[in-house]
């Protein structure tokens, strides 16, 4: 997805998104997808190395999902996500999606924020312990008297552990040590604005009922909730009740309900004008304004963006906030709508019952030591590039860069002409092993130690290899871009990243070709046979852009 | 209460220099509280807890002064002119030179300060910020009686104290 024109240079580019270095990235085939708008990925929808705005489309390969059913990967652009459960991350309470909505995305049970440092305040009780009661027990006829004490009359507060802000600065204490926001309920529904909210809303659905009753909304309207109001008013009929389970969703069908019938009936009816039933917040502003003169008594942005009903500008005014709900969610693919991300229900569990990662199936690359001790401009250097293979069959690797994709038009080009070919990066890259198979992934048990194939029987340019993972070199020599506008270039200060881009062809090879090391023994066929999830799966090819560090042009 | 009771000092604890220690303080192991130099000295109140990697010391010229009930935390290290009473150095925070911190301060975990703590300043966060707290130290005071009142009976069961 180019959200913007590709920058023409590599300057550009490194300006645009610099990931820090050193890095290797994957790009998402999504981008392809979206471009030929057809249904298969073929390897010839991927010869074009990814460009300037396109840093958007790479990852790292943990972020990055994998689907099963369309054999690709997915990045969190092309994923949809759904949510599955709401839940409050201090008391892990799930919170049915129903009462998400009127609990306003808060807990509605015991947990606050510290209005001052957004800690977690904790209940204390204001009535103290018997002193030196329970003391090792040695304390002896004090025991039953606090409790008894504590049930008739005692109150609590809250407080902050950080900063250590109480609730009894704002004069706010509690009867019970439980259910607290319902305690606090009528005085939080007490306050100015939230009255005021209140009278507008009631003020509007007056107007609208009455405009509603008043005639049908003209069919003719197609806004930009249509479907919706197709979905609730018309054929499918759905019960309001369900549109309203779904947060968003219900506010905005019935918001784009009114807006229409808004336009529509706007010719006859005026709407009546509102008066303010609460002398709201004008009259401090004269207040308002020493205060901020005296400005050790005024909350900071960051308090203010944090109390979103008031804004309060006095710190007296902090008031505790509950704490947000969190959301589990799961993603499905958008192109085939599988799931490749589930997490279990239940807040408490940290699990997943489904998680397809692209790094259980795509290859990880990584640098690998010895790293070049340090780049120079048009000095060729040797980078180890490792390939760590995640499926439990061999796979045949085959890479290839921009230069090799483009074919025969690279080859007669001259150097001038590379240097004013925006795609070929600031370096040139001979891949001196474009084509290795890297073993298969076994338990960490199943290795042998000195397994490692003999550095005199390796395939050329290949550094190491061993387990399940192989070495191999890529040359790597950096150009001067600055050479393309000498007297321009200097006036910046520019770092350069050096990075080049690499297709990755995956071919997983069948059980049977385990040829170079050793035959698998019976029980470790069983074994892969007893985990189908791993299947292998088909061959599947990919651009990486691998960052190798700065340089000053 | 406490004024009648001894210092708990674990063994395996520095105490050099001219140091007067009042009583019912507890200093637990691997503390330290030196004097650099000769002729100067620290003058420990009542009914402070010292824990473990505390380290205290005075490298200046006079006396140190540290009041009652103060608690220093796991790792903090306190070279300032002098503490009021009832406050807390909270884990690996630093009271730099020449910082004076008044009572019922608290100096949040891994806060630094080398300017004087007013009385009731607590010092939070990342950014070391400075608010006054409103709380009265009354609760806090009972709490440290219990924390002691602990400390003085569990300490000695796994340590060898220091008989002087
Ligand atoms: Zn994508
Ligand atoms: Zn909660
Ligand atoms: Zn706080
Ligand atoms: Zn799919």
């Amino acid at each position: 997805m180019s959200l913007s024109p590709a920058p023409s240079s590599t300057a550009a580019w490194a300006e645009a998104a610099r990931i820090p270095v050193p890095f290797v990235y994957y790009q998402c085939p999504c981008r392809n997808l979206r471009a030929s708008q057809g249904d298969v990925l073929s390897f010839d929808s991927l010869t074009q190395p990814p460009q300037g705005a396109d840093i958007l489309t790479l990852f790292p390969l943990p972020r990055l999902y994998f689907c099963q059913e369309c054999a690709r990967m997915c990045c969190p652009l092309c994923v949809a996500e759904e949510i599955a459960c709401y839940y409050c991350p201090n008391c892990l309470f799930e919170v049915p999606t129903a009462s998400v909505k009127a609990e306003r995305n808060r807990c509605g049970r015991n947990c606050f924020e510290c209005p001052v440092c957004e800690n977690t305040l904790s209940v204390v009780s204001m009535v103290e312990p018997t002193p030196l009661a329970g003391a090792g027990g040695a304390g002896p006829a004090a025991i039953p008297a606090s409790p008894g004490g504590s049930s008739s009359n005692n109150t609590h507060y809250l407080t902050c552990g950080a900063c250590r802000w109480d609730s009894l600065e704002v004069g706010l204490q509690f009867e019970r040590p439980t259910g607290l926001a319902s305690q606090l309920q009528p005085h939080e529904d007490a306050r100015k604005d939230a009255i005021e909210f209140e009278n507008l809303r009631q003020h509007f659905e007056k107007f609208l009922k009455s405009k509603d009753a008043n005639g049908p909304t003209p069919a003719s309207h197609v806004g930009a909730g249509g479907l919706l109001r197709g979905l609730s008013g018309g054929g499918l009929n759905l019960p309001p009740s369900l549109l309203a389970t779904i947060p968003g969703l219900a506010s905005f069908a019935s918001m784009s309900r009114r807006s229409s019938t808004l336009r529509a009936i706007r010719a006859e009816h005026k709407l009546e004008a509102y008066s303010s039933s609460v002398d709201l917040l004008k009259a401090d502003d004269a207040d308002r304004e020493s205060a901020v003169v005296l400005s050790t008594s005024v909350t900071s942005l960051q308090q203010r963006l944090h109390q979103p009903n008031d804004h309060a500008v006095h710190k007296t005014a902090l008031y505790p906030q509950r704490i947000q709900l969190r959301t589990k969610r799961s993603k499905r693919c958008r192109k085939c709508d599988h799931i490749v991300v589930k997490p279990e229900h239940k807040a408490q569990s940290t699990r997943f019952s489904i998680k397809m990662m692209a790094s259980n199936h795509v290859p990880s690359i990584t640098l690998a030591h010895p790293f070049p001790d340090k780049l120079e401009w048009d000095v060729p250097v040797r980078v180890i590039v490792r390939f760590t293979n995640p499926l439990d069959v061999p796979i045949q690797v085959a890479l290839a860069t921009a230069q090799s994709t483009i074919g025969t038009a690279t080859a007669d080009r001259t150097s001038q002409d590379l240097q004013n070919e925006p795609e070929e990066g600031n370096c040139q890259i001979t891949l001196l092993a474009p084509n290795f198979v890297v073993d298969a992934a076994r338990d960490i048990w199943d290795y042998d130690d000195d397994a490692a194939t003999p550095a005199a029987t390796l395939p050329v340019a290949v550094h190491q290899k061993a387990r399940n993972f192989c070495c191999v070199y890529v040359q790597v020599t950096p150009k001067r871009p600055g050479s393309r506008q000498p007297s321009s270039e200097p006036a910046r200060f520019v770092v350069e990243t050096i990075k080049f881009s690499m297709l990755v062809h995956v071919q997983p090879l069948g059980h049977e070709q385990t040829s170079s090391t050793e035959v698998p023994g019976p029980e470790e066929t069983a074994g892969t046979a007893a985990k189908p999830d791993k299947k292998a799966a088909g061959p599947l090819s990919c651009w990486v852009v691998i960052g190798l560090g700065d340089l000053i042009p | 209460m406490a004024a009648t009771l001894p210092s708990v000092i674990c063994d395996d604890s520095i105490i050099e220099g001219d140091i007067i220690v009042g009583s019912a303080n507890v200093v637990s192991p691997k503390c330290s509280i030196t004097v650099a130099k000769p002729g100067s000295r620290i003058v420990i109140g009542d009914g402070n807890v010292f824990e473990e990697n505390v380290k205290i010391v005075h490298s200046g010229d006079g006396e140190m002064k540290i009041g009652d009930n103060n608690i220093f935390q796991v790792g903090c290290v306190f070279e300032g002119l002098s503490i009021g009473s009832g406050s807390t150095i909270e884990a690996g925070a630093n009271v730099l030179g020449t910082a004076r911190i008044g009572s019922n301060c608290v100096l949040g975990a891994k806060c630094t300060t080398s300017t004087a703590l007013p009385d009731n300043t607590v010092v939070f966060g990342t950014a070391h910020i400075r608010r006054v707290q409103t709380r009265s130290n009354r609760l806090q005071a009972n709490l440290h009686a219990r924390h002691l009142e602990y400390l003085r009976e569990v300490l000695p069961k796994y340590h060898h104290m220091r008989s002087d």
